[in-house]
């Protein structure tokens, strides 16, 4: 940064003009830092300065007869209009209720501050004036044209009886997503017709939006609008901070996406009666900004429906690329909220589709289980279930990882029920608690673990990681239970022996908790998307892979493990056999003491069966124990 | 409104006047000059009549005198301007035209009953001490609304009821930093800074009021006082 640099921006500050702080982003760093910030000061106060100067000029040209002849009516009046009310008041003029005698009818007239008493602001007001008055739009109040009488020049508009939108949230409370969608479809209409004309609005807010009588939504007020091509003038801060997107605060950089992120803001002020960002001066609200501080729609209202919160949120995203980049767009997204949310056929088709989701998945389960059961058997050819029989076997295998799921959620929620205890009896727990939570914020930060794609990556691997140590930890009995017993060495089956039920159920749990974690992990994931960030499909494609293979891993040896008891125990020659099929006359036997192959099919006649009627697990007289040293 | 150019100021000394107790902000304003002008947001050169600071003097003298119409066209030439910016210090709810009217009419008018005491020295005296008593009752009102319940966050229009606007817009830290280095100026720059940045004068009305020869001198005058209080603002 050069002493041109400051003396040219000291001068600017001085004569109200914009400043290019650009130019301090060179030279030394952390000096060029200092004197941009106390300038910043200096031109935050000439601009207030100035503001309240224009402001009071103008209201004195409005409601005190002029003392310098410049024109001689009455304070009431206003060239053919009688000015009945004072509607509004603003820094750029005052909005007044008036009659036109000559149509008789009301108008609404915003009589701007006398400072265009310069011929050039007046010109360039009527070209505005002009322009304006060619938008011809339902949701757009409309500009009967642009008149001057003595030094001062006002807007003609239509008279709007209704409440403005601030009013709306002050007398009924926040609104339904349902209403911020429709009114945002009209205001997206509007702005859209707007952008057309050539012009930029640089003021949507909740007080210049109305809804007339008949619920007419109405964009008012372009005082601070002005040609989209001319940017970067003088009033570089028109507007209202908190609707105004970052870089049409910093910069004066105004585009149709920077009246989105007002929309997206008014969208947020609606349903929430708060705003994104808080801040309590300019200063600190350029902080706010530079830091990414923002409190997501889903912290303010969690009831909403997602996919409206994330279409808010990318409407304001600080970032103008990742905005919608006209109101056309946010327009269709709104529309296509109203549509696939809304319908009739949606709201009792979800229900439907979430009980045959429940229904499918347990007898998916259960067709994993028991199919996987016959194959181990080989006895697949002499059975023949239904699916009634694998939702019974999909209900039953459920059932334990159903119970650790429950404990674990009651064992989360009794933590957390004892967090708020401590946290509204105790202040120095509440400062520890908000201490914590603000040091891992901050950690989580540092570390970027607040971008989708990094944490997508972190729960990636630890889905992975978790899944793959489980299976190397339990490859023995995985072995076992996916071989086929006929041909499988004895030692192997061996690990099918009832007595070897703690080690199975320990499978059983370990896995259970496993696809707890697993699933678990995503949560905070889940948490960001929701916020309105995006994520690549691989992730979502590898999550739900490493999930789906813990949970078949899981569910598979379910049967073989706890229902390899049903069967009957015959004589087979000699040998200690169980029946494990049956098909017409033929039956298939599993006869553990034979060498491979150890089934056989006989006919159920034959004299070499003898049927012993007792029924044992098939494994009970199979091999030693070969586990010793596990 | 005050339609010629002429100087506001008295060309007395406010230092030997009996002046409530003010705080930093009062004496950081100094004793500026002040200029009656109706173009007075323009940043540029105003032309037409010549300033004429003698007759402010005289006036001053008349009104010292007992001449009631005198006192009349004094009070109109520091009144307009006085009320333009106590409209940017007060805080929203005290706002309105009327409200700005009447607490500068109430204050300038109980100022004045203590013109007997003044005493001639340099120019802006008049305005600077009426400047310092409205001053101080706008810290006044906003002390007033400060006694109702607090309302936190900010508003839509970065105004909280209870601040002043200035307040609002920069933050009190802000201002604080402002203020403070803003009393440690010398005077001459001081009145630069308050004169252009605050008060709004024209090159060629602040080169009357800060006693140079021409409005480019008043312009230098204005950058270096900034660059000295820049380069303060970031020791305070």
């Amino acid at each position: 940064m050069s002493e041109a640099v400051l003396d040219e921006a000291i001068e600017q500050i001085a004569d109200g003009l914009t400043v290019d702080w650009n130019a301090f982003d060179h030279g030394t760093p952390g000096r060029a830092r200092e004197w941009a910030k106390s300038l910043r000061v200096l031109n935050d106060i000439v601009k207030l300065h100035r503001d309240a100067a224009a402001d009071y000029d103008q209201s004195t040209a409005a409601t005190m007869p002029a003392a310098d002849g410049a024109t001689s009516a009455a304070p009431d009046t206003w060239g053919k209009y009688r000015l009945t009310t004072k509607v509004g008041e603003g820094s750029y003029g005052s909005v007044y209720r008036a009659w036109d005698s000559d149509l008789e009818y009301d108008v609404g007239i915003k009589i701007l501050h006398r400072r265009v008493g310069d011929t050039k602001l007046r010109e360039r007001l009527l070209q505005e004036g002009r322009a304006l008055a060619k938008i011809q739009h339902n949701n757009v109040v409309r500009v009967l044209g642009i008149e001057a009488h003595g030094d001062r020049v006002g807007l003609c508009m239509e008279f709007v009886r209704g409440k403005t939108l601030a009013d709306v949230v002050r007398d009924q409370g926040k609104l339904s997503a349902a209403e911020a969608v429709l009114i945002g479809e009209d205001l997206c209409r509007a702005l859209s017709a707007v952008h057309r004309a050539g012009f930029i609005h640089r003021d949507v807010k909740a007080k210049n939006v109305m809804r007339d009588d008949t619920g007419r939504i109405v964009l008012m007020d372009f005082g601070t609008g002005r040609a989209a091509e001319a940017q970067g003038s003088k009033h570089d801060r028109a507007g209202t901070p908190l609707y105004m997107a970052p870089e049409a605060l910093e910069e004066g950089q105004v585009s149709p996406r920077s009246d989105v992120y007002s929309l997206g803001v008014l969208l947020y002020y609606l349903v929430s009666g708060e705003y994104p960002v808080t801040a309590r001066s300019i200063d600190e609200l350029r902080e706010t900004h530079a830091n990414r501080e923002h409190r997501w729609l889903s912290e303010v209202r969690p009831d909403l429906p997602v996919a409206f919160m994330q279409v808010v949120e990318r409407a304001i995203a600080l970032d103008p690329e990742e905005r919608y980049a006209h109101p056309s767009e946010l327009l269709a997204a709104l529309t296509n909220l109203r549509l696939g949310s809304g319908s009739w056929f949606w709201r009792i088709a979800k229900p439907v589709i979430g009980v045959a989701a429940v229904l499918g998945g347990l007898t998916a389960l259960g067709a994993l289980t028991s199919t996987a059961f016959n194959i181990t058997l080989q006895r697949s050819e002499f059975v023949d279930e239904t699916l009634w029989d694998y939702l019974s076997w999909g209900r039953r295998s459920s059932f334990m990882p159903t119970v650790v799921l429950g404990l674990a959620l009651l064992a989360g929620a009794i933590l957390g029920v004892f967090r708020r205890l401590f946290v509204a009896v105790s202040d120095s727990a509440r400062r520890f608690d908000s201490a914590l939570r603000e040091s891992l914020r901050r950690k989580a930060h540092r570390h970027r673990l607040d971008e989708a794609p990094v944490l997508a990556s972190f729960a990636l691997l630890l889905s992975v990681g978790t899944v793959a140590a489980t299976v190397w930890h339990f490859s023995p009995l995985l072995l076992a239970m996916m071989t086929n017993i006929s041909t499988a060495p004895s030692d192997r089956l061996a690990l099918l022996a009832p007595s070897e039920v703690e080690y199975h159920n320990r499978f059983r749990q370990v896995l259970s908790v496993v696809v707890i974690f697993s699933v678990g992990v995503w949560y905070p994931v889940i948490r960001i998307v929701r916020k309105g960030q995006s994520l690549h499909s691989a992730f979502v494609a590898g999550g739900v892979l490493s999930t789906c293979l813990a949970l078949a891993l899981l569910h598979v040896p379910y049967r073989l493990f706890y229902f390899n008891k049903s069967f009957e125990t015959v004589s087979f020659n000699g040998s200690r056999c169980y029946g494990i099929g049956e098909r017409g006359d033929q039956l298939l036997l599993f006869c553990p003491d034979l060498p491979p192959p150890r089934n056989r099919t006989v006919d159920g006649h034959d004299a070499r069966v003898g049927r012993l009627g007792v029924t044992e697990s098939i494994f009970s007289h199979v091999g030693q124990n070969i586990r010793t040293g596990r | 409104m005050a339609s010629g150019k002429t100087l506001c100021s008295s060309g007395v000394s406010a230092s030997a006047l009996p002046f409530p107790r003010v705080l930093s902000r009062e004496q950081a304003a100094g004793p500026g000059g002040l200029v009656m002008s109706s173009d007075f947001g323009s940043s540029t050169a105003i032309g037409g009549e010549p300033l004429s600071p003698e007759t402010t003097v005289e006036l001053l003298e008349l009104a010292k005198g007992g001449d009631p119409q005198a006192l009349d066209r004094l009070l109109e030439r520091c009144v307009p301007a006085l009320r333009r910016w106590a409209h940017g210090r007060l805080p929203p709810t005290a706002r309105s035209l009327n409200d700005t009217a009447d607490i500068v009419q109430d204050t300038v008018m109980s100022a004045m009953r203590h013109l007997e005491v003044f005493e001639s020295r340099h120019q802006g005296a008049l305005q600077a001490y009426l400047r310092r008593a409205v001053m101080n009752r706008i810290r006044d009102v906003i002390r007033h609304h400060k006694r109702r319940p607090e309302v936190s966050g900010l508003s839509e229009e970065l105004q909280d009821e209870a601040t002043s606007p200035l307040e609002a817009a920069i933050g009190a830290e802000n201002l604080e930093r402002y203020e403070s280095a803003l009393e440690r100026l010398k005077p001459p720059d001081r009145e630069a800074i308050i004169g252009r940045l605050e008060m709004l004068y024209s090159y060629e009305e602040l080169a009357t009021v800060l006693n140079r020869p021409s409005a480019a001198a008043a312009r230098m005058a204005v950058t270096r006082a900034m660059k000295r209080l820049a380069e303060e603002m970031q020791h305070v």
